[in-house]
């Protein structure tokens, strides 16, 4: 019944060699629109900040301007980063489907790939945020019973996309059980 | 032996009752201390004496008849129809909780001191649903309490065996009057393993618990001053006598370290049956819980040098579990011998653990912790740069240089000892310096895999691993790209192609 389950260590080799590789999965790119999103977020949360240090700057007296000097020009590094850091994101991020598996690769400094077998999915969802409808994006999310470390939720893609995967999976979870 | 029909809705033990009732004086008595405090301290005149006491007796009566209605609404009974174990309850709404018998995961036994006194069992059905996790009967008779387990456990399992692909052979029904079996196999640890388990083990958990102690008792105290200015004076003690004092609080921590222990698994019991192993212990809350096989989802062995040589062994066993807080779900054995613990392994897995070959972190992860361990030294220098007429020279140096001996040291058994054991059914994660893990994971338990790369692995060739299983993650810190990427597809490939098991 278990093809490996009796070979020796020599064998055992072979047989893993001629697997099917995740590393050479061509991955399909998530959406420009989604960086779209990132950067809005990421701008509104600094605009926060920025507010703050020109209050500051008009309200406190001279003596605290050199330091705001610097905490404006650490907040321009900071933003800059975060800007180049979505970029990065999503230009490096991407899933895939195979015949048994999701692959969803994410990060830039950070890269991090997760393998869900469609056997372990609990169940899967499409969830659309407020910005997401206004860009016509969605995300897909997979579950597990591994916890959240092995959830995966890929961002950006197109709503119809991210039905007819969704339908497809839950199609695969169901010949499984 | 009377037969009790499960079908009908029933009540709980009517000595249950006087459970319900002292839990909720005991509730009231803990939220109500701090007036008890008051009154004791202040002068009462006999007018608030006499209201004082009218509002204990309303307090009281309310309880009881709070207490008399919570008994009589709840109730619980087998739906053979629909399949699912059905609870009522509540005294102003009412709550009717149905939990279907495939979704039953555990039941286990459950006695605090009270109900060992009135003789009663709690019966805890543990689901796999993200809500309420738990359902607690919490005062049934010895005889009930163990048909009513059997039973669940029994519909439980023929449910999955049912929605489950492969059917084996007919799970045997289990007939309701079971005579008691013997165990085919068992192990008692004695009181004085324990003690040995508590003197060996770290104390730095009873000074903790010491340390919150205090700082709980100095916040219930502030609202009084005059004692909250006694409670300050070990800090005067602390002035006078520091290494009698922390000598003092050593000992205590070790004595409160070997208590715990003694309390938490006192009696400690295990018992093999056919399909099942029964945990017993503890003194103040005694739980009995029923291991099957099937729902082991993480094995840990743990010890250490000291406990090695005295034969103490501690295994973690990881449940399925929903919630993020995998601890929780978590039951723990301590102060084995090595032959019992292989014993649980024989039972818990059919294979014999084979290791093809085992994995071993690269030689940065060593590099790696030894300079960001030395972080602290630099920053020390730099610090010491500046104020250098302020300490004795050769004295910093001392110190430093034995620090990065043992830094060095550490992180040498550290490393040496992390290595991940790969086998056709299992994997295996070895760890810890002083404390030393083993954690075994079946391939087939396997949920999901990640692997992690930052962006300065990529130069080297490094990635971290993670194996994510449904009670809980292993970890695997820097080792070589290519070196793994045939041992994820193949795990990959067994998770997907070749494991018919379910998991669950």
């Amino acid at each position: 019944m278990d093809p490996v389950a009796s070979s020796e260590f020599s064998n055992f080799e072979l047989e893993v060699a001629s697997l099917p590789r995740i590393e050479e999965v061509k991955l399909h790119p998530i959406s420009k629109k989604y960086l779209v999103k990132l950067q809005v977020g990421t701008s509104i949360s600094f605009m926060f900040f920025a507010v703050a240090l020109f209050l500051g700057y008009t309200f406190l007296s001279a003596q605290f301007h050199t330091y705001l000097f610097w905490a404006a020009i650490l907040l321009v590094l900071l933003f800059g980063w975060s800007i180049f850091n979505n970029v990065m994101y999503v230009k490096k991020s991407g899933y895939a489907l195979r015949e048994q598996d999701i692959i969803f690769k994410r990060g830039f400094l950070f890269e991090k790939t997760t393998v869900v077998p469609f056997n372990r999915i609990q169940h899967v969802t499409v969830e659309r945020s407020f910005l997401d409808k206004m860009l016509n994006i969605s995300s897909l999310k997979v579950f597990t019973a591994g916890g959240s470390g092995s959830d995966v939720s890929v961002p950006g893609i197109k709503p119809e996309t991210a039905t007819s995967l969704k339908e497809e999976i839950s199609g695969r979870i169901y010949n499984h059980a | 032996m009377p037969d009790y029909n499960f079908s009908e809705p029933q009540r709980q033990s009517g000595v249950g009752l006087i459970l319900i009732f002292a839990t909720s004086l005991y509730h009231i008595g803990r939220n109500l201390w701090v007036l008890v405090f008051y009154f004791a301290f202040k002068e009462v005149d006999q007018r608030m004496l006499f209201f004082g006491g009218a509002a204990l007796m309303l307090v009281l009566l309310l309880s009881l008849g709070y207490s008399i209605l919570y008994f009589l609404n709840f109730k619980f009974h087998l739906d053979e129809k629909n399949q699912e174990f059905v609870l009522q309850k509540g005294v102003f709404s009412s709550d009717v909780i149905n939990i279907p018998f495939e979704k039953i995961q555990q039941v286990n036994f459950r006695r605090n001191i009270l109900q060992r006194i009135i003789g009663v069992y709690s019966v805890v059905v543990e689901t796999a649903g993200s809500q309420d996790k738990e359902v607690e009967i919490k005062a049934l008779s010895e005889e009930k309490a163990n048909l009513l387990a059997e039973k669940l456990m029994a519909r439980a399992e023929e449910e999955r065996a049912e929605t489950s692909a492969e059917v084996e052979e007919d799970p045997e029904k289990i007939p309701a009057t079971t005579a008691k079996v013997l165990p085919q196999w068992e192990h008692k640890v004695q009181l004085w393993t324990l003690v040995k388990l508590g003197l060996t083990s770290n104390y730095l958990r009873g000074v903790g618990i010491i340390v919150a102690f205090y700082f709980t008792l100095r916040e219930q105290f502030m609202f009084n001053d005059e004692l909250a200015a006694q409670l300050q004076e070990p800090q005067v003690y602390f002035s006078q006598g520091k290494y009698l004092f922390i000598i003092f609080l050593l000992l205590v921590g070790m004595l409160l370290t070997v208590g715990e222990t003694v309390v938490k698994y006192f009696g400690l019991h295990l018992q093999k049956y056919k399909d099942t192993l029964q945990v017993e212990m503890g003194l103040r809350n005694n739980t009995k819980v029923n291991l099957k096989a099937s729902r082991i989802q993480l094995l840990q062995v743990l010890t250490n040098p000291i406990q090695k040589k005295m034969d103490l062994f501690q295994v973690k066993i990881s449940l399925a579990s929903s919630e993020n807080d995998l601890e929780k779900n978590q039951v723990k054995i301590a102060g084995l011998p090595p032959k019992v613990v292989q014993q649980v392994k024989d039972y818990f897995y059919q294979f014999e653990i084979r290791e093809n070959f085992r994995v071993k972190p690269s030689k940065y992860l060593l590099i790696r912790r030894i300079s960001r361990g030395l972080i602290p030294l630099v920053i020390l220098s730099v610090f010491l740069f500046f104020y250098a007429q302020l300490v004795m020279l050769s004295w910093v140096v001392g110190i430093a240089s034995a620090y990065v001996v043992l830094l060095c040291i550490y992180n040498f058994y550290y490393f040496r000892r992390l290595q991940l054991g790969i086998s056709e059914e299992f994997l295996i994660k070895y760890s810890g310096v002083w404390v030393q893990k083993e954690e075994y994971l079946e391939v087939f338990r396997l949920q999901a895999v990640s692997v992690s790369q930052p962006l300065w692995y990529k130069k080297r060739g490094l990635v971290n691993l993670t194996f994510h299983s449904a009670g809980g993650d292993v970890d695997f810190p820097m080792v070589k790209k290519e070196e793994v990427q045939l041992i994820l597809n193949y795990l990959i490939y067994k998770i997907e192609v070749v494991t018919e098991k379910a998991w669950m």
